[in-house]
C-alpha cells in the first residue's frame, strides 16, 4: 500500500487501512516516544494520540515527505508536548533518581564490581544518561534520540526536524559535548564521594 | 596532563572513532598509562552501552491489538450520534451548548408569565395574598392544631 493509497482509506475511514497503519507503525511510535518520556505506559498513551492525530490530520499530509517521517514528526512533538505538561511527574522522577543514585554509591560499604552482566550499575548508568540527555536543549535531544536510539541516519534525522544534514552533525556534536560534560562532572562527583 | 585534557575533551568523539587515527593513537597511548582516565573511559563506556539497552526496547505484549481498541473506540464515540442526529464531535459541546440556552429561554419564559401577577407585599392585605396565591382562608381552629 503507497502512502498516498493509505491516506485515502484512513481519509474515508476505511478500517483495514486504519488496521495496516497501526500494524505498520506501532512500533515505530511506540519506540520513539518511549525513547523521549521513558516509560511504556505514557509511550502507550502517547502512542494513542499520535494515531488520532493522524486520523484527524490525514487531509494536511500534503506527500512533500514519507508518511514515516511525518509520523515521526507527530511521534516527537507530542512526546516534547507531553514531557512539557509533565514536568510535575518528571520531577518527581528525577527525585527518585537522584535518591536512587545518591544512595548506592554512598551507602554501600562493599560496592559491587562494574561488569556488564551486573544489572543494577547498568540500571544506574541508563538513568545517567536518561537525566544527562533530558538536560540537553529540545533540537540537540531530538537530533540524538533520534540519532542514536533511533538509530536513524542524519539524512533522516534532518527530514523529521525539516533541517539539513549540516545543521543535524551541527546539532548532534553539540548534544555529544554537552553529554560528555555532564557525564564527566557527574564521574567526578562519584569519585569525590567515594 | 595536558593528555588527559585532550582525553576529557574528545571523550565522546574517541569513543565513538570519530577521530583522527594519528590522535586515536596518542589517546590509547595515555590511557593505557594513566589509571584515572582508565577508569574514566570505563565508566564512560558502561554509560554508552547503556543506549544499546535504548535501542533494543520493544512494545509490550499486544500493544498492537490494545491501540487498535482504543482507535476503534475513539472512532466510534465521534460517530456517536448526539440525540438521534449524526453530530462531529467538536461541534458537540456548541450543540449541547445551545440546547441548554434553549432550555433556559423556555423555563424564564414559563416562569414570568406564572407570575405575571405581581404581588406587592407591603400594601395587599394577607386575604388578598391567599386569593392571589389560592390559599384556602385559615381558621382560628387550624392555627391552633398546627400549634398543637
Amino acid at each position: 500500500m503507497t502512502d498516498q493509497e493509505l491516506i485515502t482509506g484512513i481519509l474515508n475511514r476505511e478500517k483495514p487501512a486504519i488496521q495496516y497503519l497501526i500494524s505498520t507503525f506501532h512500533r515505530q511510535v511506540i519506540k520513539t516516544a518511549y525513547h523521549f518520556v521513558q516509560n511504556m505506559d505514557d509511550a502507550e498513551d502517547l502512542a494513542q494520540d499520535v494515531c488520532i492525530e493522524i486520523l484527524e490530520s490525514a487531509k494536511q499530509f500534503r506527500g512533500t515527505a514519507s508518511l514515516s517521517t511525518w509520523i515521526y514528526r507527530v511521534t516527537v512533538n507530542k512526546s516534547l508536548n507531553f514531557i512539557r505538561k509533565n514536568k510535575r511527574k518528571q520531577l518527581v522522577r528525577q527525585f527518585e533518581t537522584f535518591f536512587s543514585n545518591s544512595k548506592q554509591p554512598g551507602t554501600d560499604q562493599n560496592p559491587e564490581p562494574v561488569t556488564e552482566n551486573n544489572s543494577l550499575h547498568h540500571e544506574e548508568n541508563r538513568c545517567i544518561l536518561e537525566k544527562a540527555v533530558n538536560l540537553l536543549p529540545d533540537n540537540q535531544r531530538i537530533a540524538f534520540v533520534l540519532n542514536k536510539y533511533d538509530e536513524l541516519s542524519y539524512k533522516e534525522v534532518a527530514d523529521i526536524m525539516n533541517t539539513s544534514v549540516a545543521s543535524v552533525e551541527s546539532l548532534l556534536s553539540r548534544a555529544k559535548q554537552n553529554l560528555q560534560k555532564k557525564l564527566i562532572s557527574h564521574f567526578s562527583e562519584y569519585a569525590n564521594r567515594k | 596532563m595536558n593528555d588527559c585534557k585532550t582525553l576529557r575533551e574528545n571523550l565522546f568523539a574517541y569513543r565513538e572513532n570519530e577521530i583522527s587515527p594519528s590522535m586515536k593513537v596518542e589517546l590509547d597511548r595515555h590511557v593505557a598509562s594513566c589509571s584515572t582516565c582508565a577508569s574514566l573511559v570505563q565508566q564512560f563506556d558502561n554509560v554508552l552501552d547503556s543506549v544499546k539497552a535504548h535501542t533494543d526496547v520493544e512494545p509490550r505484549p499486544f500493544a498492537e491489538t490494545r491501540l487498535l481498541q482504543r482507535i476503534e473506540n475513539y472512532l466510534e464515540n465521534s460517530r456517536k450520534p448526539l440525540f438521534g442526529f449524526p453530530v462531529r464531535t467538536s461541534v458537540q459541546p456548541v450543540a449541547i451548548s445551545v440546547v441548554l440556552m434553549l432550555a433556559m429561554a423556555i423555563g424564564i419564559l414559563i416562569g414570568t408569565g406564572k407570575a405575571g401577577k405581581q404581588i406587592n407585599l407591603t400594601t395587599a392585605t394577607d386575604r388578598e395574598i391567599r386569593r392571589d396565591l389560592n390559599i384556602p382562608e385559615t381558621t382560628d381552629t387550624d392555627f391552633l392544631q398546627f400549634n398543637e
